[in-house]
């Protein structure tokens, strides 16, 4: 009932503008976590609103062709499979779980590794909010396939 | 140039405090629904446009208080629009004089007014048949 | 630090407060979302404000285009949930608002009574040229579907 397309053409019209550039403020929280506000959870809650937003508001076959149903178990997974293994890889090289600064790969410094290991596992973890989050959405909506 | 944000800031104060007030004692759903879309984004509005005019705003701000702006523009009176549809499809009344006194003191002109129109929905509208079918 | 910008942050608290009044005493679902609806767009002018107070705009002007975001999602899909189903039962815990009595003596005056004026004037004018007459808007769900062809009829 609460999926498929709204019955007002202005909700339409306006939900199919913004939720663009609501995935693109999602992606933009993501990447900045380490110099402004935000990070993982709060970037993938955004992409969850830039999903969802189309399934309230758009016709359900063209919602659920932006972002299939399977895609939010499937980004869930893919996203804690990111952060468990960005956070062994430190392991290997004998440090701690998430240390990054033990990374030693030639020509890069240590701070350098470790922007890029909290910017690894923040895309880790922003990807399995979104597909918690629309997989949540889609099973309260009977819509999940499992 | 401060002065010239002040003006503006305070003038959209206006419109959001009377906004806030309209909601507060306004009588129906859709009167109050008409101060939220209108005046308060009106208010938001001018609050942004002064703080344009602030000292304070630095170079990367700028683009980020137009998207607010420009979201905010687009967005409050869209979801407004959407509550205020649903409440109308679930059959919310708008607010009416029930005053039987005065309902009948211009039941009578009314009368006058539309007995040449022999209609079912104007009938209905003037209260006459609606005793044998209360909707 | 100005004490301008600060007094604007201290007057839109107060004005959160009183929406948040209108959240707690509405009558219908409907009051209590749209007062939210007021909340939340007070609330980005407080972030925003704050920002400049603190003379750290980018850093709250990011939260409150977050904030703007989600509190856009929140009244469409709540509005929709708490929309009227076709059977008539409606889902905010009160009797459904068209199961409840009309107010009788209601008299339409002004602007009412010339639009009702006009429109009995239109359906007996459809009814005289004998065109077939479709549903009144306000009783047809579905009255925003209409193709385009449909449009053209009189």
């Amino acid at each position: 009932m609460m999926t498929g397309a709204y019955p007002s053409v202005v909700v339409r019209v306006v939900g199919a503008l913004l939720s663009p550039f609501i995935l693109l403020f999602g992606l933009y929280i993501v990447a900045h976590g380490h110099y402004g506000p935000g990070g993982g959870f709060a970037g993938g809650g955004f992409l969850a609103v830039a999903a969802i937003l189309p399934r309230v508001t758009l016709p359900e076959s063209l919602a659920y062709k932006l972002v299939p149903v399977h895609f939010g178990p499937l980004m869930g997974g893919v996203g804690m499979l990111l952060f468990l293994l960005c956070g062994l890889v430190p392991m290997f090289f004998g440090g701690m779980f998430l240390d990054y600064g033990a990374v030693e790969i030639a020509g890069i410094a240590a701070s350098r590794m470790r922007y890029l290991g909290i910017l690894v596992v923040e895309i880790g973890v922003g990807l399995a909010v979104f597909g918690a989050m629309v997989t949540i959405f889609d099973v309260l909506m009977d819509r999940s396939e499992t | 140039m401060t002065l010239i944000a002040d003006i503006i800031i305070g003038i959209g104060m206006f419109f959001i405090v009377v906004s806030t007030l309209a909601l507060l004692i306004m009588p129906d759903l859709y009167t109050r629904a008409h101060a939220v879309a209108k005046s308060e984004t009106l208010g938001l509005l001018l609050v942004f446009l002064g703080l344009f005019f602030r000292p304070e705003l630095d170079g990367p701000s700028v683009g980020r208080l137009v998207a607010v702006l420009v979201f905010s523009l687009v967005a409050n009176p869209t979801a407004v629009h959407a509550l205020v549809r649903a409440s109308s499809r679930s059959g919310a009344l708008p607010w009416t004089v029930i005053d039987q006194e005065i309902a009948d003191a211009e039941l009578g002109t009314a009368q006058e007014r539309y007995d040449a129109v022999d209609d079912p929905v104007v009938s209905e509208a003037t209260g006459g048949p609606s005793e044998e079918d209360p909707r | 630090m100005s004490p301008y910008l600060i007094t604007v942050l201290v007057i839109v608290g107060v004005l959160i407060a009183v929406g948040l009044y209108r959240v707690w005493a509405g009558p219908t679902v409907f009051d209590r979302l749209i007062a939210v609806a007021l909340v939340s767009v007070n609330g980005v002018i407080v972030l925003v404000v704050l920002g400049f107070v603190l003379e750290r705009p980018v850093l709250f002007l990011d939260i409150a285009l977050g904030y703007a975001l989600l509190a856009f999602l929140l009244p469409i899909a709540l509005g929709r949930y708490f929309e009227e189903r076709d059977d008539g039962t409606s889902r905010d815990g009160l009797p459904s608002p068209s199961s409840r009595p009309r107010p009788t003596g209601v008299v339409p005056h002004g602007l009412l009574a010339e639009r009702g004026r006009r429109e009995a004037e239109r359906r007996r004018a459809r009814a005289d040229t004998d065109a077939p007459s479709y549903p009144h808007p306000e009783d047809d769900p579905d009255d925003e579907e209409h193709s385009p062809e449909d449009e053209g009829q009189p």
